[in-house]
């Protein structure tokens, strides 16, 4: 649930902010999945189990509001919700945003320019 | 030069909790950043047996990218995702690998400025530091580095600041770097060549002079041992690893040092005052190409308003400049626009503390940072300060890199900025950290004695940027060699 939890949002993050609508972003935007996932991995250990569950957080609170968790969502609503919560008055909502926002573009475009 | 990993490796194949205590040393250096690589250089040098443990791999600096996603991943501490928690938190790096930090840095060299050497000396009773004092060994690391200005024109983004500054009437400078520079082919490309980083320059010193290097261990604990110590680590393939040593130098970097001093029970003013240049960013468009992929390391800071402000260019990769505009998201279409645009920085010398503390069952240390509401305003009136350098430049657009930033095009705008940068929406970063165990003979707040001798501990050391007695206000290896240099001559007798 995770691992697709953190698909959808990488997705998300990169037609968002990385494509516009404009292009499609499969198969590019697996590899950054594969690392963003490597970087949770990373990160240091007493933050790991809060980003999952602050993560599962995300997905699931939008069965209340949609009727299904994050990862089910089309993509504008999708994009609805990652925006809900960036402007949300909570700041651990803004940063877990910015989190991933970061690590996604930042990983988009390393490989675009690798790619080039 | 080949390195002398494989030459300590535990004989035969061991199992994941198989123990070697083989190890034997007269000095222990933990740690192989400038404070170590230096340490063990001189040690080995003087006729010591010395062995060099370091918890990263040991990689060529060639190994990836320079400021690349190879190189976070290969070469800085937890990928990178290092952030000191508060009510602004601030992203850190550090590096983890042969050189420590010196491996991913810009090279930016400074030498500890007057004033500052001065305030240690009354504040920390820091003995024997004056600038006179000091003078031999700023001097001994600028040539053992190869400290040099560019031999060409800087990058166009680089002089575009100095520009700016120019304009206001500002005091903006080249800083030189570590850094031997072949000349350019033809002309049109800036010089390149090959940053001095430890892997470069001390490291091979200190290994063709007998030192013993075990890359890829991190030592996890210190414990007396007879009148020496003994260090336990784990290698990175699990195999446990037990050292005695008559003499231990730490020099872990300025958040690991205090981590694994307070793992082993050494608390006394250690990781209660961890210091660092916190800086926000701003992303500017110009009317013409300044950034390209051969860029290079911007060179000129603006140090009109130092040491409270400084100002510089940031490595403006197309990746880092889309990064720079996340807090901007309606402005996807900024980033395809790179080459006309470059990321800035303001840095503070902030009031601000920090403490580092080991948390009982995990192994990463928890770092937290208070910013005080001096060191928000004086951010704000960087960003306010800085945009009107870039504009001056003839910035056509500006993107303040903090949330809910507005955009700016014209001098009149800046007035839209805020006099107190949001703390919650801050997004403040820093590859400055020092001070968690400063230096000098006021035992009330220093760990170590003017020497880097921890108090009460008998063959103890510091040397690294922990030893720093506050923010230096510039980059600060240049502080860190010099003083590690200063110290291991006076523990050799040499001084
Ligand atoms: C991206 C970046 C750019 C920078 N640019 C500049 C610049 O232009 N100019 C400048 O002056 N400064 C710059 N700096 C800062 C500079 O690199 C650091 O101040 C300097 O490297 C600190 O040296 P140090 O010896 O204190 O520690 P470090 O360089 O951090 O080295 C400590 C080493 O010890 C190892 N270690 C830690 N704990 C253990 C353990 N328990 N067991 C074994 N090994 C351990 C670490 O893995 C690390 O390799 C930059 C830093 C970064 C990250």
């Amino acid at each position: 649930m995770f691992r697709d939890t953190v698909s959808a949002l990488c997705h998300t993050v990169v037609e968002e902010r990385c494509l516009a609508g404009i292009g499609s972003a499969a198969p590019e935007a697996n590899s950054v999945v594969q690392f963003v996932l490597a970087q949770h991995a990373r990160m240091p250990d007493f933050l790991r189990a809060p980003v999952v569950v602050l993560t599962l957080m995300f997905d699931l609170q939008c069965i209340l509001k949609h009727g299904a968790p994050f990862r089910r969502l089309d993509c504008d609503q999708r994009i609805q919700h990652v925006r809900d919560w960036r402007l949300s008055r909570l700041g651990f909502r803004r940063d877990f945003v910015r989190l991933y926002e970061s690590l996604a573009v930042l990983g988009w475009h390393s490989m675009k320019e690798r790619c080039q | 030069m080949a390195f002398d990993e494989g030459a300590l490796s535990v004989s035969g194949h061991k199992g994941r909790h198989a123990v070697d205590s083989g190890f034997r040393t007269e000095v222990l250096v933990i740690g192989s950043g400038p404070g170590g690589a230096i340490t063990a250089a001189y040690l080995a040098e003087a006729g010591r047996s010395v062995l060099l443990v370091e918890e990263g791999p040991n990689l060529a600096l060639e190994s990836c990218e320079p400021f690349s996603l190879d190189e976070m991943v290969q070469k800085y501490r937890n990928g990178g995702l290092t952030p000191a928690l508060g009510r602004a938190k601030v992203a850190y790096v550090e590096g983890r690998c042969v050189g420590g930090g010196s491996e991913i840095n810009s090279g930016l060299y400074h030498r500890t400025p007057a004033e500052v050497l001065a305030r240690w000396g009354s504040e920390f009773q820091l003995q024997a530091a004056s600038s006179a004092e000091m003078e031999a060994h700023f001097q001994a690391g600028e040539r053992d580095v190869s400290v040099s200005y560019l031999p060409g024109p800087a990058p166009a983004a680089s002089l575009k600041l100095h520009e700016g500054a120019v304009k206001l009437g500002w005091k903006s400078m080249e800083v030189p770097r570590w850094f031997r520079h072949e000349v350019a082919a033809d002309g049109t490309a800036a010089p390149r060549g090959v940053r001095q980083s430890m892997t470069k320059t001390f490291v091979p010193r200190a290994l063709a002079a007998g030192a013993r290097l075990l890359a890829s261990t991190r030592v996890l604990r210190l414990r007396r041992d007879g009148g020496g110590w003994l260090a336990t680590g784990e290698r990175a393939d699990g195999v446990r690893v037990e050292i005695r040593a008559e003499h231990v130098f730490v020099c872990g970097g300025a958040v690991q040092t205090p981590a694994l001093l307070r793992r082993s029970g050494i608390t006394e003013n250690i990781g209660n005052s961890l210091q660092l240049h916190p800086t926000v960013k701003i992303a500017a468009g110009f009317g013409e190409e300044v950034n390209s992929r051969e860029m290079g390391v911007p060179v000129h800071q603006v140090k009109q308003f130092s040491p409270r402000l400084s100002f510089g260019c940031s490595i403006s990769s197309a990746p880092f400049l889309a990064l720079g505009l996340i807090d901007h998201p309606s402005r996807v279409e900024a980033a395809a626009h790179w080459r006309r645009m470059a990321i800035y920085y303001a840095m503070i010398t902030p009031e601000g503390r920090g403490t580092v503390r080991t948390l009982p069952g995990f192994r990463d240390p928890l770092v937290r940072y208070r910013l005080t509401d001096t060191d928000l305003r004086n951010l704000a009136d960087g960003v306010r300060k800085l945009g009107e350098a870039l504009l001056a430049a003839e910035a056509t657009i500006l993107f303040p890199a903090f949330g809910g930033a507005p955009v700016i095009r014209r001098q009149d705008e800046l007035q839209r900025l805020p006099n107190v940068l949001p703390a919650a929406r801050s997004n403040l970063m820093t590859i400055h950290l020092f001070s968690s165990c400063p230096m000098g003979e006021n035992r009330r707040v220093c760990a170590a004695d003017s020497f880097g001798r921890v108090f009460g501990q008998p063959n103890l050391y510091i040397a690294d940027g922990s030893l720093l007695c506050t923010a230096p206000g510039v980059n600060p290896q240049g502080s860190i060699m010099a003083f590690a240099r200063r110290n291991v001559l006076k523990f050799l007798g040499k001084s």
